[in-house]
Formats: C-alpha cells, sequence, structure tokens
C-alpha cells in the first residue's frame, strides 16, 4: 500500500513529463508491433503471453490497474477478448480506451475475415460471429494493420507523426522482403494436408496453401473425447496427413496421442511472439513457425 | 486431306521434271541464276520469318516467367482490407444485449427444517430458507444491458423464482465517461461491499451462500440507493489496482428496515490486488456498512411471533482471494481460493429489551480444476455470537444456545462449457437449531444469450 506513504500531491508533482503513448496490447503480437512502428516512442504492457489462451483469460486487477492508465488498446477483436476485456475496460474507468473510442484499436477490422460462420449456434462450439479471430498466423495480415496502427499512432500522438510514418515505411519495406523470402521457403508445403488441434491456424492455411483435413477437437474449443480421438486416428490412417499442429496454450496430449497411433509428426508452431524460443519477436514467429514446418514436413 | 497430297506429289513430279530439262545451256545458266536468287531470297524470307517466331516465342517465354513472378509477388502481398459491413440496417439493431440464466435441481435433506431456517443466535431474513426438497426450479434470471448514450449504460436483471414471482434483482444506470478514474451508479444494485456480494448467485462457486452471508446479509445486500467509486491512477498505487468506494442506500434491505428519510444505509469500501508472478493474482478488501433498523420485525412476516429489533448493525468485512493457474493459463488445470471474515456489532432493543450484541462468522473455501470441465471444492463456513445475559433474551432468537453454527461442504462440478455446468453439492450442515442435517444438492445452471465478460 504505496498510498499510504505518498501524498498524493507528491505524487502528482513527481509525475515525469513524458508524451509517450501508454499502450495496453491484449496479445504478444501486438505488443511486438506496436513496439515495431511505435519505439522508444510508445511504452507497451502486453497483457497475456503465448501460454495462455487469449479465450480465457482472467480480468485480474493488475489488467485493470494497467488499463487505468493506457492511452490505447491494441487487441484483435472478433471477439476473441470478449470473456474479459469488456470487464477490465468497465472496470478502468478510463474514457480513452472505451469501445468506440480511437484509443480503442481492434486488428481483425482490417483484414479479410476467414471461417465467417453461416449460422450462429452456441451448439456449434466456440464459433465468432465475426469469424476466425486469430488473424496472426497469416504476415501478410500483419502488414494490413500495421498499416492501420501506424495511422492510429499518427492520429492519437500527432506531435511523432512524423517518426511513426518513417518506422511504418521501413518496417513495411522489411516486411515485404520478409513475405517474398518466408512464401519461397515455404512453397514445398503448398498443398500438404494436416491436421490440427484447435482450429486456430485458418489464415496459415490460407497463406501457406496447407490443407487442413482434420481437427482434434469435436467441434471448436469442445475437448476430444477418446472415441472422437480413435475417430479421428482411423481417419488419418487412411488418409493420411503430413504433420499435426497446436498452439504452445494447448495441451499437447491429443496431438501427441495422435503422433504416437499414426507416426505423423506433432509439431508445436510459436502461435504467436515468444510461443518457441525462436519466436522472439514478429519477423522470428514466421521464420521459426516456416523452419518448424518444414522439418515436419521434410 | 488425301486429295491434297496426291495433288502435291502430281506438282512436285511436273516441278521435278521441269527442272532436269536439258534446254540451251546458255538460257540453263541464265534460268539457274533465276532460281538460285529466287531460292535464296525465299531462304532469307524464311530465315527472317523463323527468327522473328523465335524472338516472339523467347518474348512470350519471358512473360511467362515474369507472371509467374507476379503470381508468386501476389501470393505474398497482403490480402486487400475487407468492405465494411452494413447489418445493422433494421432498428432492431439497437436492442440491448440480452441474457438469461436458468436454473434448478434436486434437493435432498436428511432433516426439513420446515419453513424458515433459524441459525441460533441470529435473526435471519426470510430469503435464507434452505429451499425445498425434491425437485424445484431455482430462480431464472433475465438481463438487459445497452448503452443509453455517449454518458450513460444501463442494465436491467429481472429474476422469476419457482413461485412465480418476479422480482427487480438488479435496475440500475452507470456513467461511461466520468473524468479522473470515477464510476457512479444509481439505482437498484448489489452493494460493492465484500468479495461475494456482487455477483450474482449463478457466479457462485457453491449452490448456496457461506453462513456469514446468511447471518449477516441475507444472502446478498442489495438496496436502491448510488455509488461512487474511484480507480486509483498507477502514480499513487505503483501498478496496483486500488479502488475506492462509497454507497449510500435507502436502507430497507435486511438487516436495515423502515429506514428514517429514505437514506438508511451507508457503505464505503477499498479494494486493491495484483499479480504474484505469471501463475498467480490475488485481490484483497476492506468493507463497511451501516444500516440502521426501526422496528423491524421478521417474526411478524414468518408467524414466529415477534422479533422486533430497532438499532443499528455496523458491519465490516475483511476479503480475499486468490487464483492459481499454469503460466496463468487456466484452461487445464486451476485454482481458486477465497475467504471473507466477517465481524457485527449490533445495537439496539429486541423485543423491548437492550441489546449491544458482537457477532462473527467466515468462510473458507478452494476450488480446483483438475482437469478440463471439471472441478472439485471444499468450503468450511461457521458464525459465532455474544451470549446473551440479559434474562428477556433467553430464548428468543438471538439466544445462541451455546452452540457454534458451522458447516463444511464438498462440490463437484462438471462444465458441458463455459455456457453450462451441473454440479453437485454434498454439505453437513451444523448450523440450525436441531440436529445436523446432511444435504445433498444438484443443480444445473446455463447461461444463454450473449457472452458475458466476468469481473475477477
Amino acid at each position: 500500500m504505496r498510498v499510504l506513504f505518498c501524498a498524493l500531491a507528491f505524487c502528482l508533482a513527481a509525475l515525469p513529463a513524458h508524451a509517450d503513448l501508454k499502450i495496453f496490447a491484449c496479445e504478444p503480437e501486438w505488443g511486438a508491433l506496436a513496439k515495431e512502428l511505435g519505439g522508444d516512442k510508445v511504452d507497451v504492457y502486453v497483457a497475456t503471453s503465448a501460454q495462455q489462451d487469449p479465450h480465457h483469460i482472467e480480468a485480474r486487477p493488475s489488467l485493470i490497474a494497467r488499463a487505468r492508465a493506457a492511452d490505447m488498446l491494441v487487441c484483435t477483436g472478433a471477439e476473441l477478448e470478449v470473456g474479459w476485456l469488456p470487464a477490465v475496460q468497465r472496470q478502468a474507468a478510463n474514457q480513452k480506451i472505451q469501445p468506440g473510442t480511437p484509443g480503442e484499436f481492434e486488428a481483425a477490422s482490417f483484414v479479410r475475415m476467414l471461417d465467417v460462420p453461416g449460422r450462429l449456434d452456441r451448439a456449434d462450439g466456440d464459433v465468432h460471429a465475426q469469424g476466425n479471430p486469430h488473424i496472426q498466423t497469416d504476415p501478410r495480415n500483419i502488414a494490413l494493420v500495421a498499416n492501420a496502427l501506424a495511422t492510429r499512432f499518427v492520429l492519437l500522438d500527432v506531435a511523432n507523426g512524423a517518426l511513426y510514418e518513417a518506422r511504418h515505411t521501413a518496417f513495411d519495406e522489411k516486411w515485404r522482403a520478409a513475405l517474398a523470402r518466408w512464401t519461397t521457403a515455404a512453397a514445398p508445403l503448398r498443398g500438404k494436408p494436416i491436421a490440427v488441434q484447435h482450429p486456430n491456424w485458418a489464415y496459415l492455411n490460407d497463406w501457406l496453401g496447407l490443407n487442413q483435413i482434420v481437427s482434434l477437437e469435436p467441434k471448436p474449443g469442445v475437448p476430444p473425447s477418446a472415441g472422437y480421438l480413435s475417430e479421428v486416428v482411423t481417419r488419418v490412417r487412411s488418409m493420411p496427413v503430413a504433420v499435426v499442429i497446436r498452439a504452445p496454450h494447448e495441451s499437447a496430449k491429443p496431438s501427441e496421442f495422435l503422433s504416437a497411433q499414426t507416426n505423423v509428426p506433432a509439431v508445436l508452431l510459436p502461435f504467436t511472439v515468444g510461443g518457441t524460443p525462436g519466436a522472439g519477436d514478429l519477423t522470428a514467429l514466421y521464420d521459426d513457425t516456416v523452419t518448424r514446418l518444414l522439418a515436419a514436413v521434410k | 486431306m488425301r486429295q491434297g497430297t496426291g495433288l502435291a506429289a502430281i506438282f512436285g513430279g511436273v516441278l521435278t521434271g521441269f527442272l532436269a530439262y536439258p534446254g540451251p545451256v546458255a538460257a540453263q545458266d541464265a534460268d539457274l541464276g533465276a532460281v538460285r536468287r529466287q531460292i535464296e531470297a525465299l531462304k532469307s524470307d524464311y530465315e527472317g520469318k523463323i527468327r522473328d517466331l523465335e524472338q516472339r516465342l523467347a518474348k512470350t517465354e519471358s512473360n511467362t516467367a515474369q507472371i509467374a513472378a507476379k503470381t508468386d509477388q501476389i501470393a505474398a502481398q497482403p490480402v486487400a482490407p475487407p468492405v465494411a459491413k452494413a447489418d445493422t440496417k433494421n432498428a432492431s439493431a439497437f436492442n440491448p444485449q440480452i441474457s438469461g440464466v436458468l436454473n434448478g435441481g434436486y434437493t435432498h435433506f436428511s432433516d426439513d427444517p420446515a419453513g424458515r431456517a433459524r441459525i441460533p443466535g441470529f435473526v435471519t431474513a426470510p430469503e435464507s430458507s434452505l429451499g425445498s426438497r425434491g425437485f424445484s426450479l431455482g430462480e431464472s434470471e433475465l438481463s438487459f444491458k445497452a448503452n443509453i448514450d455517449q454518458a450513460i449504460t444501463g442494465q436491467l436483471t429481472v429474476s422469476l423464482n419457482g413461485e412465480n414471482e418476479v422480482e427487480v434483482e438488479e435496475a440500475f444506470i452507470e456513467s461511461l465517461s466520468l473524468p479522473l478514474g470515477l464510476t457512479a451508479r444509481g439505482g437498484r444494485f448489489l452493494s460493492g461491499i465484500g468479495y461475494l456480494n456482487q455477483k450474482h448467485t449463478h457466479d457462485w462457486e457453491f449452490i448456496d451462500a457461506p453462513l456469514p452471508y446468511i447471518a449477516f446479509l441475507g444472502n446478498q445486500y442489495r438496496d436502491d440507493g448510488v455509488q461512487l467509486r474511484w480507480l486509483a491512477p498507477p502514480e499513487i498505487s505503483g501498478d496496483m489496482f486500488l479502488e475506492f468506494g462509497g454507497e449510500l442506500f435507502r436502507g430497507n434491505s435486511f438487516p436495515g428496515a423502515n429506514p428514517s428519510h429514505g437514506k438508511g444505509a451507508y457503505s464505503t469500501f477499498v479494494h486493491f490486488g495484483d499479480d504474484i508472478g505469471v501463475s498467480s493474482s490475488w485481490q484483497a478488501g476492506l468493507s463497511y456498512l451501516r444500516t440502521e433498523a426501526r422496528g423491524r420485525d421478521l417474526g411478524a412476516a414468518t408467524d414466529d411471533g415477534a422479533e422486533v429489533f430497532t438499532g443499528f448493525d455496523n458491519l465490516g468485512i475483511a476479503s480475499f482471494v486468490y487464483k492459481w493457474a499454469p503460466d496463468g493459463n487456466p484452461t487445464e488445470t486451476n485454482l481458486k481460493l477465497s475467504g471473507e471474515y466477517f465481524y457485527r456489532r449490533e445495537t439496539g432493543s429486541f423485543d423491548a429489551a437492550a441489546v449491544k450484541l458482537d457477532q462473527n462468522g467466515w468462510y473458507l473455501q478452494g476450488v480446483y480444476q483438475f482437469m478440463p470441465q471439471w472441478k472439485a471444492g471444499l468450503r468450511y463456513d461457521r458464525l459465532a455470537s455474544d451470549d446473551v445475559s440479559d434474562p428477556a433474551l433467553i430464548g428468543t432468537a438471538l439466544d445462541g444456545r451455546n452452540g457454534t453454527p458451522q458447516r463444511g461442504s464438498a462440490l463437484l462440478e462438471y462444465d458441458t462449457s463455459e455456457f453450462g455446468r451441473i454440479r453437485l453439492q454434498y454439505s453437513r450442515d451444523d448450523s440450525l437449531v436441531g440436529e445436523p442435517n446432511n444435504i445433498v444438492r444438484l443443480q444445473y445452471t446455463v447461461i444463454f444469450g450473449p457472452h458475458a465478460a466476468h469481473g475477477f
């Protein structure tokens, strides 16, 4: 309780005068992108880690405290954070980041959404009305989001506008080169049949031309039963897949079971920045993703 | 086709014969020269044409390569942004979020304390009954939420109980755009005191309320009034969560009654919390509630004889909650520990005898998710009260009979998803007048409508 030792007036006087944008990033990839575009002009707090499922986060007191101080939320949107972010926004009582304000940035609004459901029914599992929210598995989406995010930075912090624009131009150039490199390197993956643990790879499949044959969840978000898994094993035996992939926040058990039964390599992909030791930043995220897939498919 | 081939053969023969015709030598030489020139001309003409064709071919090939390269480039290009969807053509797009909660179940008592459950030493509200034996429908809730405008949001929660009675659980408006971390609320709402109090009963870990909530707050404290909360900025809290709040109520909810001037109760509270590493987080709180009762007669309502109380209740609550999950990822396993300590001083007159009683109670509970969809929990709760010495109070509801009301409960929960759960709870209830009661409850709770965001 530092408040006991720190009189209000003293604390306010001791406030450092800086114009940095305080950013509350919901997921590591957006935290990393904000740092790429903002450099030392942004102060980024990342609310979740790669080991956590962004669907299932507690609206912890620490998140509310950070959101209270934020100038901007950088989140995925498309209902990915629907279970916790609205509670954080409401309790944070911070006008700058309320829904609909420029301080609330939703990355999914700037890309083409996949898996938009034809019908909305919870009996279909964990479906999202606006489409699959895991847009960061396709680096082409990062370029689109970067474009929108840089524009938003300029809007919120005009004083550093030129810097954000310059950093964005540099990032865009770097990203285009990297995209060409990844796309060329990943050419052998095109058309390969794969199995996934949870259907959160729609954008990766779209980018690399992977052909998702089967999911280890009977319905999105519904844990597999033993009966369903043995059904999957039978299917994979008759229709082999090159690889079964999962994200770091998912249990290794189902994919390892499938791997043991069918000799299909089980591959952990970083999914987001920090998901694997090799995925330390945004570029490394896709380097590592492509490398791991190529190593397994070879 | 065949005719054409035949004609060509005849012409070919004629041409050969003509070329082989032995004419005069000079004429022959001149003719030969002309023919050779013609052939040369033809040859150069064709060679030019072939070169031209070869060039064209090369050009086409390079074009194809360029197109292939371009295709690769396009594959590496970001996909065009979407066109914003206009799915809001009709007026119903402005309808509020509507969600419903259904619950019901089966209850077994080894000893049915028909009517009001009496906890010796405590006067309890009629809502605090144990419920009925056998199958029953719990409270069905309907909740409507929407932003009213840029400044106000509103929420209405109506509950329909198994006896077909409708009750306004909560109906309040809340500010959206106050500066400085302030939030104001007005209407009927669950008070921010304690930890469990502001959670709806369907969000509680156990099926029923802990004993101190039953004894001191009539299950849950809700009233008509206003609330102001202030979330301290990080410069003061040091990135910790630190929230202060105060409430002013009409004061007609248990333990208050018949308020003077319609503002008979007030409360203040502070909540604070933080993370410990990536796997743990906690929140604690201190709360104070003061209520006034003027001629509160709970006995009259329940035919238990006069139980008239006039006086004040001062209640203090210390609460904490601790949550743990490996790497902060609760999907596989997680643990939630919580406990609250209540201390109350009641002063005034009970059935015309002067009272000044100190009472306390606490609960401690833990719920562990041992695998996805499955949870197990334990809870212990107890109450204590000063012995009454005034002979006028011996034998009344306030006579504790030297007992210690206490209860132990075990819980097993299966979640079909985030929206549906089935719970089995066993309690050994030694809190009531009479023999310890073995209680088994089986309950389902489901939520439909938009996915709600849950507080900590």
